[in-house]
């Protein structure tokens, strides 16, 4: 099992010290100078060779991408140009709205997909299951931000039950931050539930098909016995695979969502960045969400273990 | 040479006429008929120039005139869409047709010829790590926006699936019987890869296509959206949505059709690909 863990952490490296040469590469895919580029078109030549010397652009691009390894392995990424803080305290400060709002996200995802994905089966081709499925193509086909939108019309406007845009903080009161991210968690997480809901009803269909659970049929467990007990534990494995991977959709969302929710959080932080051309910003996000995706992929991957041997041995 | 060809051309592709069989299938076209019909047909249709703006009629809801109503500068949002479909398709068929290109010379080289097959996995591995709207919101704040660029960063983010499902489709494909058999006989390797082995391939890049085409079209509206896709303006979904967000409760019929004009594009693209999978993999029709 250690063997195990072992070999899936050195196997990410490759991947975090290409995506970190990716965003070094990002401040010269900008055409023509990138100083030139950040500054706007008011900067004069003295401004615009002082920046290119403060960010080293003068010398070879070997030297600088060895410079740029040197500080993000010692954690130093740089200062953004626009707020004068370094980029960890910025993406620090607006941590919160954007955590709780992915862990709701998540939430939502999950109470909606997998129940959804169970009934799915259980009633396979009968109306219920139709729903559901219909449920489900029509949501992996809807933008997030647009229900969004959508949400703050009906809860906000109409039924004046959830605040339509905006962020309490948690030390203000705790309710007023979850009842602020409410309608935006739900956005992202209802949709990310139909990949969900999907892939639960698949797993569950090959499951219900094999051997073992005709055998407990037969033996004459209940139908709910055998759903919960024996199928549900098997079903689950590539379930969780799917809730690795949808974090993509969830942190990508995000940026998009937090927006039209006017949330002050790593999204906006993000979108005014590149509004602004604050490169740094946009690399240490960059950094900092591919981490946190590895990351839970590599713990998914680790559980998966854990409760399936034969995947330790492959 | 040519009378060992049948034999040597792998299981017979699946008939496409079972598409007309398949209820996703045909939905989806449906809905895929309506947007490109739309699009198409914007010159015919009744619709005013998309950025003539007539202050007199600002706001106005749908009624004869104006099928979805007018924007905060009077313009008609029925012809916003319409011309904003003829946008999103042309941006999705350009990013579809570059990635798959990419994918498929990418996929050969790593899948069968092996060359370079560790340089283009790993690269593949570090941009599929990036979640794919943080990836093309990252290459649009290096290149600017223009719609040109839009294209750009959108392949960028979705060659690497195509890649990776080409190249898992060739790994399998070359060391079947009948690429075995081509070889016996003499063709040379390049022969056996272009001519015997990416055919049989085509079926599911064809699928990964129509996801990738769903993908795009949502991920380009969110682009726009932000302010970070198209430049301002631009009569694109995702630029009307946002400029209608500002009017949403005086006027909510901005922000309904653009994003219901994407639900309809999407949701058609993503029941094609279903209906056409089910076709091309009986294994998991019902799934």
């Amino acid at each position: 099992m250690i063997g195990f863990v072992l070999r899936r952490l050195v196997s990410v490296i490759p991947v975090l010290l290409l995506v970190a040469v990716f965003a070094f590469l990002l401040v010269h895919l900008t055409p023509g100078d990138p100083a030139a580029y950040m500054l706007g078109p008011l900067a004069s030549q003295a401004q615009i060779n002082a920046l290119r010397r403060a960010l080293g652009l003068n010398e070879p691009i070997l030297v600088q991408l060895g410079h740029w390894f040197g500080r993000v392995l010692r954690g130093d990424l740089g200062d953004s140009f626009f707020m004068g803080i370094p980029v960890p305290l910025a993406i620090s400060q607006r941590l919160e709205p954007t955590a709780l709002l992915t862990v709701l996200a998540v939430a939502f995802e999950l109470v909606i997909g997998i129940p959804a994905g169970i009934l799915a089966a259980r009633r396979r081709n009968t109306w219920v299951d139709q729903v559901v499925i219909g449920f489900a193509s029509l949501g992996i086909s809807t933008p997030s931000f647009w229900l969004g939108l959508n949400l703050i019309l009906l809860f906000g406007v109409t039924l004046h039950l959830l605040p339509v845009a905006g962020y309490v903080p948690v030390s203000e009161s705790w309710v007023g931050a979850v009842r602020s991210v409410l309608m935006p968690a739900f956005a992202l997480g209802a949709i990310n539930s139909a990949l969900v809901a999907r892939m639960t009803r698949a797993s569950m269909l090959e499951t219900l098909s094999q051997d073992f659970v005709r055998t407990a049929r037969a033996k004459g467990i209940s139908e709910r016995g055998v759903v919960w007990h024996h199928a549900l534990r098997n079903a689950f494995l590539p379930v969780l695979t799917v809730v690795g991977n949808s974090f993509a959709l969830l942190l990508g969302g995000l940026v998009v969502t937090e927006q039209v929710f006017a949330i002050p959080g790593v999204g906006q932080l993000v979108i005014n960045a590149v509004l602004r051309r604050d490169y740094p910003v946009i690399q240490g996000v960059l950094l900092y969400v591919v981490l946190l995706y590895v990351a839970i992929n590599v713990v998914v991957d680790v559980l998966y273990a854990l409760v399936d041997p034969r995947i330790r041995f492959e | 040479m040519t009378a060992v060809k049948p034999i040597a051309s792998g299981p017979r592709p699946p008939h496409l006429g079972a598409l007309g069989r398949s209820r996703l299938g045909v939905t989806g076209a449906c809905l895929i008929a309506v947007v490109v019909g739309a699009a198409l047909l914007a010159d015919v249709l009744p619709t005013r120039n998309p950025l003539a703006t007539s202050p007199s009629i600002r706001l106005r809801p749908p009624a004869a005139g104006h099928w979805f109503g007018t924007d905060d500068l009077g313009r008609d949002v029925f012809s916003r869409v319409v011309y904003g479909s003829r946008l999103s398709l042309q941006v999705g068929l350009l990013v579809v047709a570059s990635a798959g290109l990419v994918g498929v010379v990418a996929g050969v080289s790593a899948g069968y010829f092996r060359g370079w097959d560790n340089v283009l996995m790993r690269t593949t591995d570090a941009l599929l790590a990036i979640p794919p709207a943080l990836l093309a919101i990252a290459l649009m704040a290096a290149l600017g926006p223009r719609v040109s660029n839009v294209v750009i960063a959108l392949t960028v983010t979705y060659a690497p699936q195509l890649t990776r499902v080409v190249r898992a489709q060739i790994l399998v494909l070359r060391e079947t019987t009948f690429s075995e058999a081509a070889r016996a006989v003499g063709a040379t390797e390049r022969r056996v890869a272009f001519q015997h082995v990416l055919p049989n391939a085509v079926s599911a890049v064809v699928v990964q296509a129509t996801v990738t085409f769903a993908d795009a079209v949502l991920t380009e509206a969110g682009l726009s959206y932000l302010g970070v896709g198209e430049p301002p303006g631009v009569p694109s979904w995702g630029n009307i949505l946002s400029e209608g967000r500002a009017y949403m409760i005086r006027a909510p019929w901005i922000t309904l059709f653009p994003g219901s004009a994407i639900v309809t594009c999407v949701l058609g693209l993503n029941l094609f690909g279903d209906g056409l999978r089910d076709i091309l993999d009986p294994r998991l029709r019902g799934r």
